[in-house]
């Protein structure tokens, strides 16, 4: 038995050192997560107007293009619980904060992660690494950036091996740049992403309260900034093909929630017709053009209500 | 708290040392800590249904004292036998297929156009209920037909059904291997337990590395098939045989590895399957006590092969029909079920269903043509029966057919991260290729130690890297 104990243990020692000692260097490759934090504590104080969601946001706005100090803090995949854990994180600096845009596209009010839950749920140990997102102690694989893998990280890390510069997509004001580089241009076979975004039963969802208790914390936390839900605008195979009884149920919790508060406003641009085929990246994500003409959209709505 | 969980290993570690602490002691006290620690184990996962299995426990086991107490009175013996069985089959019976039977009846009715008002039931289905129940039988009949004796210790009989490692999805172990087993003292061997840390290595990574990841690819494509090209869905239904493999066998390996290190050896239950040369080669090394459970206690009592063909094909027909339903309430299963009863029937009729006892390509390492042809042939048709297996309905699974022979039989939607796990797959096939003379792939006789250490190292690396893609283990439905 002594032998055995004695022979596990020190495999067990020499895995975790050889382990240990990679991600540490796994960690020094920067990635938008790091990149991004390290932005927002530099720049916090100044920050006018922040930016919170998922990746319609990320590659949909692009903050040179206001006329005020912003900065796009959204995250792919990202639920309303992180943006909210991150606007927390950073909340107490944020002394020039007008204005906050958090993304509401047709799956967010369904959207939750919970630790070793499945579909985009691995992201949460990005937000453990870098943000200190607090997980269970038994949550091991949230820990690591060499755990919980995905051939995405492979090929991130292959590219920061033969470019450390290239596997950023966020600018200095956290905008996302280069999707296409990455991406397929999805235009009409967007089946299986619309699939992804449909959520059966919507209407009896439990994470609908759940997010729509985030927002009104966020809103009721912010009295004196404007809180703007912003619908990103997307392509016609998108918007017609999406089950459209969860689309306007998302688009009536929106305007009750913006209903409820006087600071808070619903932008629906779902469907709008100035952004033509050249403005898509694909079909529900916009292409530099068009991160350039919503934000431009939108910066002038601001000094409107301003 | 899954196999593949923290929690499940930190559970493994505070038992191990319990449990050999008692070493010097008593066995007894070991069972008796198995029970607890099986019973824990049971209730933490889903403790609503634990009251059945106390009920098949108890009832299997004092019918065993029973038979006993009446061993010259016939009449008697096959009361208590029959209503032990009619207990234990009525509870799997009745929180299996109740609804499935309901509306098999409701749709029959409307076939016939009557319309009927029948509510099916909302009964949840108790986890591991399909092994417990056939350990217990199993244990039944061998005592009626006083193949074993009947145990008096109520504390390993207990041990033996409610055992934590073989609960949710086998293997279905017999009296004659684990009973006996724990009612005798175990010692703890330093190379048992080595080569049983190495086989929970290898089942992590078929089920954490290869199982998990095909389900990615597998799960997409069944969740949607009618947006799906014929090559993608024949490639889901490849990476299902693949996932399925990983899923349970790897599962299997983990349960018997854990075995070993708490001094017991369980049932054999895969052997390299998918290198099989023909069906019945295959179903003699996929799920291997199930298929034995059927031949012993089903196939055999109805004649077995020692009768003619026509009764040989009724009988195969009956073991398949049964272990389809087995599988789970859904008229996939059965037909699943049938379907390799059919494969069956030109092996009955040509009388070669016996062949193929050997192990593949003994002592070569190249395989003959021949034997490359008859793998492949029978790998794909072992996968047109898990695409009905995992298809949700008969008229899903018809689709998928019809769409793999006519739609863009030729188009798979595919991506370099595909490209990966199926790499990955083929490696696994590869190292149990070498290894397939061996109980697991890890398990080394001849290899140098820095070898040894090393690819347990890399494996070890791959499972860590590749955990947190978390996946239910499929058998654990059923």
């Amino acid at each position: 038995m002594k032998r055995f104990l004695f022979n596990i243990l020190i495999f067990a020692c020499c895995f975790l050192c050889f382990v240990g000692t990679c991600e540490l260097l796994v960690r020094q490759i920067p990635n938008d997560y790091s990149v991004k934090k390290n932005l927002l504590e530099k720049k916090h104080s100044n920050i006018k107007i922040l930016c919170l969601g998922n990746s319609q946001m990320y590659f949909g706005i692009n903050p040179v293009f206001f006329n005020k100090t912003a900065f796009n803090a959204a995250h792919v995949s990202e639920p309303l619980q992180m943006s909210q854990f991150i606007l927390n994180k950073f909340d107490s600096g944020l002394d020039s904060l007008e204005t906050i845009i958090i993304s509401m596209s047709i799956f967010t009010p369904f959207s939750t992660w919970e630790p070793g839950g499945k579909g985009e749920a691995w992201r949460i140990k990005h937000y453990h690494i870098y943000y200190d997102y607090p997980i269970p102690w038994y949550d091991i694989e949230d820990r690591f950036e060499l755990s919980n893998l995905n051939y995405n990280n492979l090929i991130r890390w292959k590219k920061a091996l033969l470019n450390p510069n290239g596997i950023v997509y966020s600018d200095e004001m956290g905008f996302g740049h280069n999707y296409l580089q990455y991406h397929t241009r999805d235009w009409e076979n967007c089946s299986d992403a619309i699939r992804v975004h449909t959520t059966d039963n919507y209407s009896k969802s439990p994470n609908v309260e759940y997010n729509r208790q985030i927002l009104q914390q966020i809103i009721e936390k912010h009295p004196h900034a404007n809180i703007i839900l912003l619908t990103t605008p997307c392509w016609k195979t998108y918007t017609e093909n999406v089950d459209q009884g969860q689309r306007h149920y998302v688009e009536k919790i929106s305007s009750e929630i913006a209903d409820q508060y006087e600071n808070c406003i619903y932008m629906n641009l779902f469907e709008d017709s100035r952004f033509t085929a050249e403005d898509f990246a694909d079909a529900y994500h916009l292409s530099e053009a068009g991160a350039c003409k919503l934000t431009k959209i939108m910066n002038a709505f601001l000094n409107d209500i301003q | 708290m899954d196999f593949t969980s923290v929690s499940f290993f930190l559970f493994i570690i505070v038992l191990f040392f319990l449990y050999w602490l008692f070493e010097k002691k008593s066995y007894k006290i070991q069972n008796a800590l198995i029970v607890i620690a099986s019973c824990f184990f049971y209730c933490l996962m889903d403790w609503r249904c634990f009251g059945l299995i106390v009920i098949t426990t108890l009832s299997s086991y004092y019918s065993g004292l029973l038979l006993e107490r009446h061993s010259s009175d016939i009449r008697k013996r096959k009361l208590i036998h029959w209503l032990n069985i009619i207990i234990n089959v009525s509870i799997l019976a009745f929180f299996k297929y109740c609804n499935f039977f309901i509306d098999s009846f409701v749709n029959l009715l409307n076939v016939f156009g009557c319309t009927t008002d029948f509510v099916t039931l909302n009964i949840i289905l108790p986890l591991g209920i399909s092994f417990y129940t056939f350990k217990a039988i199993s244990y039944s009949i061998d005592v009626y037909n006083r193949k074993i004796n009947p145990t008096h210790d109520l504390i390993a009989f207990t041990a033996f059904i409610t055992f934590f490692l073989e609960i949710t999805a086998g293997p279905i172990d017999r009296a004659t291997n684990l009973l006996s087993q724990l009612e005798t003292k175990r010692f703890f061997k330093y190379d048992v337990a080595l080569n049983g840390v190495r086989q929970i290595l290898w089942g992590l990574f078929k089920k954490i590395v290869i199982a998990n990841n095909c389900a990615l690819y597998v799960n997409s494509a069944f969740a949607n098939p009618a947006d799906k090209t014929g090559g993608t869905l024949a490639l889901a239904g490849i990476l299902f045989t693949i996932q399925i493999y990983g899923d349970f066998s790897g599962y299997t390996d983990i349960a018997i590895g854990v075995g070993k290190l708490f001094g017991f050896n369980l049932t054999k239950n895969f052997n390299y399957p998918y290198l099989s040369r023909n069906i019945a080669e295959f179903w003699r090394k996929w799920h291997i006590s199930l298929t034995s459970w059927f031949r012993d206690y089903i196939y055999i009592p109805l004649g077995g092969s020692r009768c003619s063909k026509w009764k040989i094909i009724r009988n195969t027909f009956i073991v398949y029909l049964v272990s389809g339903l087995w599988h789970g309430a859904n008229w996939t299963f059965v037909i699943w079920g049938l379907y390799h009863a059919c494969l069956f029937l030109p092996l009955i009729l040509t009388g070669r269903n016996k062949k193929y006892k050997d192990t593949i390509a003994d002592g070569k390492y190249i395989l003959t043509w021949k034997e490359i042809g008859q793998i492949v042939c029978t790998f794909v048709l072992v996968t047109f029966g898990w695409i009905i297996f995992r298809a949700d309905s008969i008229e899903q699974a018809g689709l998928i057919f019809s769409k793999i022979f006519t739609y863009k039989p030729l188009s798979i939607d595919f991506t370099n991260e595909y490209a990966l796990y199926i790499l990955l797959s083929i490696i696994m096939f590869v190292v149990e290729w070498f290894q397939r003379k061996q109980e697991h792939a890890l398990c080394f006789t001849k290899s140098p130690k820095w070898i040894r250490i090393m690819v347990c190292f890399i494996v070890l690396l791959c499972i860590f890297a590749f955990w947190g893609n978390e996946q239910t283990f499929i058998y654990s439905q059923f």
